[in-house]
């Protein structure tokens, strides 16, 4: 008994001794910062039935990533996020074997389903010299893994074993396979000869070769547009001259079939006129569909004794139309889904009886615009009484996607657009007019030069800040039924949002401070606006106009019939509201644009076109009549930076003159990274101080752009850097670094510059640091001009980087008091925040007159990262891109936002949190301590008052 | 005979390798462009050059004053040097650079020109700046006088835009350092007092224990005897 009551303490013991660990206060996780993760737009989807408890879906997506997602709620279970330069070809799933063929079937893999693990890998790296055209797998009866390429087949066991390789090229003097059908343990490969003009066939059993045939092709033969039918049969669509061509693996050559002997009415074939089969049709029926356009399909069967062709349904609806099926003992259901952007209707086609299933038959609301269903992957089961029941996900145009259910209802709907972003901004939102006095007063006391007026600003801004949450409380009392909950609760007085356009064309707002997402629209014609640098971006700005503010986005359009030039998108930024009197299209394509401000605000914007003509965004904007604008442009493709000067010719044209140019030997440089200075930002200081008490004053050049060039030798790789004045014209620091490439963007701020290379020759990443000086005299102390005679000292270090650095960018605070910190992204999703004091140049011995050299922060040649330094601690930002900051309300903080596949979003303090009471700030206590001192104080006072008195008498 | 045709060739060849000119032009509104001169170019160790310039115009020069006056610019340009084929385009064959109108005035019509050119001589920029600006209006009404020259004065500045490398890392410095520091540690110069001096501390230790027994045992004794 005692033995027993001992270990029971021992094991309560060991228990207690066991507590959770983290790198940060628990309490703080989630607080601060936000995290999305997402996968992407689906490309191939499974229903994961093996968990009777918890059902998965398994999604591999458009952007290589590999998930699992819960049945129930549409929650990630688990994400695998392959290789970007390795798109996922196909996904093969049966039971507990989950298979992915990448990178033109090089790379073959096999995960768990469960854990999402991999379990192997072969990969075939160097084995294949050319891209593969087709690329098919199909994982058998046997469980064995069969990959046809153009000019391969291979079998894998599901254990990771090559078993069989086959060079089909070589075996088929050159035929090149174009088609696989697989029943059982039995292949029927179709290979297309295009030196003999014949198809090719082979029948294999258990991968030895049973028989071979040869085919003649016709003219207009294309592989693309055949199929193989039932195991005997190819059938092929010539869309030229609108005719099917037929023939079985006997024959030697193709019988002819005209589409109108199939009375199918004026045949029309446009590009997406297509025929394709269904795994469950070649097992067990010669049926195929034709797909004639958007709106108009057939189900088709061929006849084997004549190898004629019989229409045996067609589907046509006035909307989007989309075919799919499944297959339930021996049911085959094919689904057709119709959309009319408002309501999604399902009808269920019994291929065997031939007749639609009016019990099966769906309608339901769609409460937000996604565009036409791309995708659809259908599951059917049977339900308790033995009826067909059915679950389908559906993807849409937007990219995102959603699991309905055949009661008719919507279950979850993951919206995956934001995985792929292409641009994004912060904004700063004001709720009502007296909200924006409030930001509007809180901005003059933050620029007022005058302390006592800026401090009297700054009490105004609160008390009408008070007031306003006074008013605010009375209407949630007195008016409940008007109150908008979920905007109001959201926004703040003054709040910041971030604005993202995605590549799909979506548009989202979302609450910065909080993850919330305000608002968000999807337009189908936007695409990024074509950039000949960096990959596509939008021109994402906010103008205050009167009454309210309007939010602007230019963006490129994909669809000429659309809108032959700029999109342009202006909505209200609280509520993602269309705002009317602004047009939809512009005619011009931006090559570059500038803001116009009015005491600080932006009003308008110039935006240049690619004829050098200026346009004036909203063209309501009356301009004042000594406007000048100085602009450059850079051209990638010609390696021309230009610079133009545009003045107002009285009325509101404007006249362009070209300043200068600086043009790269496009031959042997090309330009891949280009950055330009934020001239707005808030300087830190305007010197540094030496060790010898002497002052070295910053060159702040608001006009710096700073171009990366590369050297086109392969043999010679070089990276070239130039840092021009985007005002004048002038080379202000040009230098290279040889053996080197570049692929970050280099960050420019106050008087440095820091950008990154990679070492071919070390095989490293080094982080270089330029700081620029005018001197021991100020030369431009009042106004900045670029026309004065500067000579800038440059002082530069370099250092190793501990990582593969993808991204980086420089904190920005309010009024610049916080010491700036170089936020850095690597590839394994970690942001560090790096003090710049830490990667500072040392000072020359000439230029100090200090006895001893200037003490160096770093002392050692690789950057100082400590893992202390990561701010988005385990929550990684998968295959980051961009880094996005914008100062806070706190002079300490600011935001922090990166995205790539996920979206983070932090608060960073560089100088910690110097203007802000910590979170667990003992008020109680402090409140009790000053109580009891003053009650202390009070007793102690009487006390004495007393004692003196009784002094006195005695 | 031959032997000097083909020196002469080859110092000929090699003159047009390592010399060329650029015909720099000028203009007060970008459209109208009149020579300025010639600038004669040689690459052969380190950039150097010439410039012989024609004088300036009467009308160029009140057209300059006039763009003065509404504080314009004049524009100086020279040819794309690049062959051919690495002739971006057609529209640049010149690189433009600009200066203020009004700061040339100010500066008595004195004014500098920098050539950036690449590793092999090609021309990349072109930048012309007055040797000094007009800060005040003063300066300005006073470089009303300039009008009466005839040629600008010119200090031409050739720049070969790749000869800076940039920096690396000090790896070799701090293997050094940490080498000699390493020596030093070895060599005993980096240990402690104690570690140091522990021979003279435990003799003097000793010392004065043993004098601490000599002094107590011949009191001992002195207490026996008394």
């Amino acid at each position: 008994m005692e033995l027993s009551v001992l270990r029971y303490h021992t094991l309560c013991f060991i228990i207690f001794l066991f507590t959770g660990v983290w790198a940060l206060y628990e309490e703080d996780i989630g607080k601060f910062d936000w995290h999305i993760r997402s996968i992407g737009p689906m490309k191939f989807s499974f229903f994961d039935q093996t968990h009777h408890t918890n059902r998965r879906v398994i999604i591999s997506s458009e952007l290589s990533v590999l998930a699992s997602v819960t049945l129930r709620s549409g929650d990630l279970v688990w994400r695998r996020s392959l290789e970007e330069y390795r798109p996922i070809d196909t996904v093969l799933y049966r039971e507990s074997t989950l298979i992915t063929v990448s990178d033109n079937g090089k790379v073959v893999r096999r995960w768990d389903p469960e854990s999402g693990h991999l379990q192997w890998e072969m990969s075939s790296e160097g084995e294949y010299e050319t891209n593969e055209s087709y690329i098919n797998a199909y994982l058998n009866e046997t469980n064995k893994i069969i990959l046809l390429t153009s000019t391969k087949l291979k079998y894998y066991s599901v254990g990771g074993h090559l078993l069989i390789h086959k060079d089909l090229n070589m075996e088929m003097d050159g035929a090149v396979a174009f088609k696989m059908s697989v029943l059982k343990s039995s292949i029927i490969l179709l290979l297309y000869n295009s030196n003999s003009k014949s198809v090719n066939w082979v029948s294999m059993l258990n991968s030895k070769v049973q028989e071979n045939g040869i085919i003649q092709a016709f003219d207009n033969f294309r592989e693309e547009h055949c199929l193989l039918v039932g195991m005997r049969s190819i059938v092929c669509l010539d869309k030229q001259t609108a005719k099917f061509y037929v023939a079985t693996l006997e024959q030697s050559e193709f019988i002819v079939y005209t589409l109108i002997d199939l009375h199918i009415g004026p045949i029309d074939l446009t590009e997406e006129s297509c025929i394709q089969i269904s795994d469950h049709f070649s097992k067990v029926t010669p049926r195929f569909y034709f797909i004639l356009s958007a709106n108009r399909q057939f189900i088709l069967e061929l006849e084997f004794s004549d190898n004629s062709i019989r229409i045996v349904q067609s589907f046509s609806s006035d909307n989007s139309l989309l075919l799919f099926d499944d297959i339930l003992e021996n049911n085959i259901i094919v689904f057709s889904l119709t959309s009319d952007f408002t309501n999604l209707s399902v009808r269920c086609y019994d291929l065997y009886n031939e007749a639609y299933i009016d019990s099966l038959e769906i309608t339901l609301a769609m409460n937000r615009f996604s565009g036409s269903p791309v995708r659809a992957v259908p599951y059917l089961f049977y339900k308790k009484g033995q009826s067909i029941g059915y679950r389908i996900i559906v993807s849409f145009q937007d990219g995102s996607f959603s699991l309905i259910q055949q009661t008719g209802r919507i279950s979850w709907t993951r919206d995956e657009a934001l995985s792929d972003i292409v641009s994004a901004k912060f904004i700063t939102l004001s709720t009502t007019e007296e909200n924006t006095i409030y930001s509007s007063v809180l901005l003059d006391s933050a620029t007022s030069t005058n302390p006592v007026e800026g401090f009297y600003r700054m009490i105004y801004s609160q008390a009408i800040y008070v007031r306003d949450r006074i008013l605010h409380i009375k209407q949630i009392i007195l008016e409940p039924s008007i109150y908008n909950e979920t905007l109001h609760e959201a926004i703040q007085p003054v709040q910041s949002a971030a604005i993202f356009v995605t590549r799909l064309g979506k548009v989202y707002c979302i609450d910065s401070k909080s993850g919330l997402f305000l608002w968000n629209l999807y337009l189908p014609h936007l695409t990024g606006y074509l950039s000949s640098i960096y990959e596509d971006t939008c021109i994402i700005k906010l103008i205050n106009t009167s009454p309210e503010s309007a939010l602007v986005i230019l963006g490129h359009s994909n669809s000429p019939d659309y809108c032959n030039g700029t999109v342009s998108i202006v909505v209200n930024p609280l509520t993602g509201e269309y705002m009317p009197n602004y047009p939809s299209c512009l005619s011009y394509n931006i090559s570059q644009s500038v803001q116009l401000e009015e005491d600080g605000k932006v009003v308008a914007i110039a935006l240049l076109d690619s004829d050098n003509t200026i346009h004036i965004f909203p063209d309501t904007y009356s301009l004042q009549p000594d406007t000048r604008l100085f602009m450059y442009t850079a051209d990638a493709q010609t390696g021309e930076i230009t610079g133009h000067h545009f003045s107002t010719n009285g009325d509101d044209t404007f006249k362009h003159v070209p300043t200068w140019s600086f043009i790269l030997p496009r031959l042997r440089e090309e330009l891949v990274l280009f950055s330009v200075k934020n001239s707005a930002e808030s300087i830190y200081a305007n010197a540094r101080v030496l060790s010898d008490r002497s002052v070295l004053y910053k060159y702040l050049n608001p006009h710096l752009t700073v171009l990366i060039t590369e050297s086109r030798n392969e043999r010679k790789p070089c990276v070239y850097l130039y840092v021009l004045d985007g005002v004048s014209g002038r080379l202000i620091h040009q230098l290279y670094h040889s053996n080197a490439r570049s692929t970050v963007p280099p960050i420019l701020a106050e008087n440095w510059i820091a950008y990154q290379i990679i070492n071919l020759k070390e095989k490293r990443q080094e982080f270089i640091m330029l700081e620029m000086y005018e001197g021991k005299t100020v030369n431009n102390a009042s106004t900045w001009t670029s026309f004065a005679n500067i000579n800038v000292l440059v002082l530069s270090r370099s250092f190793i980087l501990p990582g593969d650095l993808y991204t980086m960018t420089v904190t920005s605070t309010n009024r610049g008091i916080t010491p700036k910190d170089i936020i850095l992204g690597f590839g394994n999703g970690q942001l560090f925040s790096l003090p710049k004091s830490f990667v500072e140049p040392k000072i020359p011995h000439e230029l100090s007159k200090s006895p001893s050299p200037e003490p160096a922060k770093s002392p050692t040649p690789k950057i100082p990262l400590s893992y202390q330094r990561v701010i988005n601690y385990n929550k990684s930002i998968d295959r980051l891109r961009e880094i996005l900051v914008a100062p806070a309300e706190l002079e300490s903080t600011c935001s922090v936002l990166a995205y790539g596949i996920d979206i983070f979003h932090t608060q960073s303090s560089p100088s910690k949190s110097f203007d802000k009471l910590a979170e667990d700030f003992g008020y109680t206590l402090i409140i009790g301590v000053l109580a009891v001192f003053l009650v202390f104080s009070l007793v102690g006072s009487s006390i004495s008052v007393y004692r003196k008195t009784n002094q006195n008498w005695c | 005979m031959r032997y000097i045709l083909f020196l002469l060739s080859i110092s000929l060849y090699v003159y047009t390798y390592y010399c060329y000119t650029l015909e720099i032009s000028h203009s007060c509104d970008g459209v109208t462009w009149e020579s300025r001169g010639v600038v004669s170019i040689k690459t052969e160790k380190s950039l150097s050059g010439n410039f012989s310039q024609t004088p300036i115009s009467s009308r160029l020069l009140s057209c300059l004053w006039l763009k003065a006056q509404t504080d314009e610019f004049y524009h100086v340009r020279a040819p794309v040097t690049f062959s051919e084929k690495e002739s971006p385009s057609e529209t640049a064959q010149f690189v433009h650079g600009f200066t203020k109108s009004r700061h040339l005035f100010c500066s008595d019509l004195y004014d500098s020109l920098t050539i950036y050119t690449d590793s092999k001589g090609g021309v990349l920029s072109l930048f012309s700046e007055s040797k000094r600006g007009c800060v005040t209006g003063e300066e300005w009404s006073r470089g009303a006088k300039s009008q009466i020259k005839e040629k600008l004065s010119t200090s031409l500045h050739l720049v070969h835009a790749h000869q800076h490398p940039g920096p690396e890392p000090p790896v070799e410095e701090f293997l050094k350092e940490h080498i000699v520091e390493k020596e030093k540690k070895e060599r005993g110069e980096d240990k402690s007092f104690f570690q140091k001096y522990w021979q003279y501390l435990l003799i003097g230790f000793v010392v004065y224990t043993l004098m601490g027994v000599l002094v107590k045992a011949p009191s001992e004794e002195g207490g026996e005897s008394h």
